[in-house]
């Protein structure tokens, strides 16, 4: 019995250690969240209105005036962007958004060549083990994204595709709805102006009613000074905001989920230590019950004789 | 009908309301936007921002970034800083405009684009500068009177 009651109580023990160590990272992951949420929120009317410009610009004018505009007529060559985490622990965090990507990369189909440029650790691993090649990884970005930090990331991609090595850009990412939804989502970044109004960066229900479309008004646009020089401040510069903002709502998606995951954890764990307090005491009492049935036993045996 | 005017940078929106017209600092010059202006997109510039409602005149500065005026009125501009005036204090921006220059001296034979950021920082405080000085001015005078 004395065997048993210990093992309980060393299991107890460590269940308790686990549920401290989930607890902290609850609380520090719902610290990084309040920041991360608050950034994605701030940004998202800019890189959403920067977006819709380009839409509205994008669809008027002529698309050879700049080469992050070029179409290509067939896609042979594509560029994914993951963005998953560098750290485990949050869940499905990261299951969905690399899954989203392999799909995407399924349907790409056999026909066309398709590279990835990683931002956390567990996307680079994930793409290594379906040997999907990677172009480029980047970590501990993800942890507290700065504009600086992501300056890189939108260089190459601007390289990249204006080199023509690539007909298409896309962002895998998680969209951050709210602390308790966030959705990978798939969006073409380059070439701009093909994009369709259906599922845009940062669109989430509380912005829908704010931005009136101004879909079919027509209307050619002037550029001042010219329209080159205008689009080639402007396009660099989207990509790097959309680039960005996909990064934030990662991050705040990231820090939420695994609040929430290790919140449920620290729940699990609490139960256990409940159910095995219960079993504790049980085997406890029975021992102690068993110790007086022996010593009274022992006492009835004395005294018969 | 008036202007839908929206102010936005990375961090916030910073403006945003129905205006009678709105002048803005492009590369090209100054130029002011009145209610029915055709489709334009504009690189902008750091400087001064007025935009006048029912007679009263609003003061920002900006710093680069874009305009855009779209059918219906709309006008966007997207710049990766701007205040308004209210909000600039002087000696904050002197002392900013101080670590520009020392910073833009550092870079200048070291990185390309080191230098060219901060030259953009030392013009973005200059015009912020200019426009604080300018208002202060005209905000004290309002007070003698």
């Amino acid at each position: 019995m004395a065997v048993q009651t210990r093992a309980i109580k060393r299991r107890i023990k460590s269940v308790t250690n686990t549920r401290k160590i989930t607890k902290a990272m609850e609380l520090v992951a719902a610290s990084k969240m309040r920041k991360a949420v608050g950034a994605v929120s701030a940004s998202r009317p800019y890189s959403k209105l920067a977006w819709d410009t380009v839409l509205s610009v994008g669809g008027k004018i002529d698309a050879t005036l700049h080469p992050l505009m070029r179409q290509s007529g067939k896609v042979e060559n594509v560029l994914i962007l993951l963005l998953a985490s560098d750290r485990g622990l949050a869940g499905g965090y990261n299951t969905n958004v690399i899954k989203s990507a392999i799909n995407e990369i399924r349907r790409l189909g056999d026909s066309v060549k398709s590279q990835t440029i990683c931002i956390g650790k567990r996307g680079a691993d994930a793409m290594r083990r379906i040997k999907q090649p990677v172009l480029a990884s980047f970590t501990e970005i993800t942890n507290n994204p700065k504009f600086e930090e992501i300056l890189p990331i939108g260089k190459m991609i601007i390289n990249e595709f204006s080199d023509g090595k690539y007909d298409k850009v896309l962002l895998v990412y998680t969209d951050f709805v709210s602390a308790i939804s966030q959705k990978p989502l798939i969006l073409e970044l380059l070439p701009f102006g093909v994009q369709k109004k259906s599922e845009e960066l940062g669109e989430t229900s509380e912005d829908k009613g704010g931005q009136k479309k101004t879909k079919e008004e027509k209307g050619d646009y002037t550029f001042e000074p010219t329209p080159r020089e205008v689009l080639d401040k402007m396009l660099p510069r989207l990509v790097e905001t959309m680039v960005y903002q996909a990064v934030l709502e990662a991050a705040a998606s990231e820090h939420s989920s695994r609040m929430f995951a290790m919140r449920s954890a620290s729940e699990n764990a609490g139960e256990m230590i409940d159910d095995l307090s219960f079993t504790f005491n049980q085997a406890r009492q029975a021992g102690i019950t068993q110790e007086i049935a022996e010593i009274s036993s022992g006492k009835a045996a004395l005294e018969a004789k | 009908m008036p202007l839908i005017l929206k102010i936005v940078t990375p961090e916030r929106i910073v403006y945003e309301d129905t205006v009678d017209s709105v002048s803005v600092m492009t590369q090209m010059g100054e130029i002011t936007i009145l209610p029915g202006h055709i489709p334009l997109v504009a690189n902008l510039q750091a400087g001064e921002l007025r935009t006048k409602k029912n007679g009263e005149e609003i003061f920002l500065v900006s710093s680069t970034g874009f305009l855009e005026v779209r059918p219906g009125n709309q006008v966007t501009i997207l710049a990766d800083t701007a205040e308004r005036v209210e909000e600039l204090e002087l000696e904050k921006i002197e002392v900013a405009k101080e670590r520009a220059r020392k910073m833009l001296e550092e870079k200048r034979n070291i990185d390309d684009v080191a230098f060219a950021d901060a030259a953009a920082m030392l013009e973005r405080e200059l015009a912020r500068e200019r426009v604080a000085i300018k208002r202060k001015k005209y905000r004290d005078v309002g007070k003698q009177d």
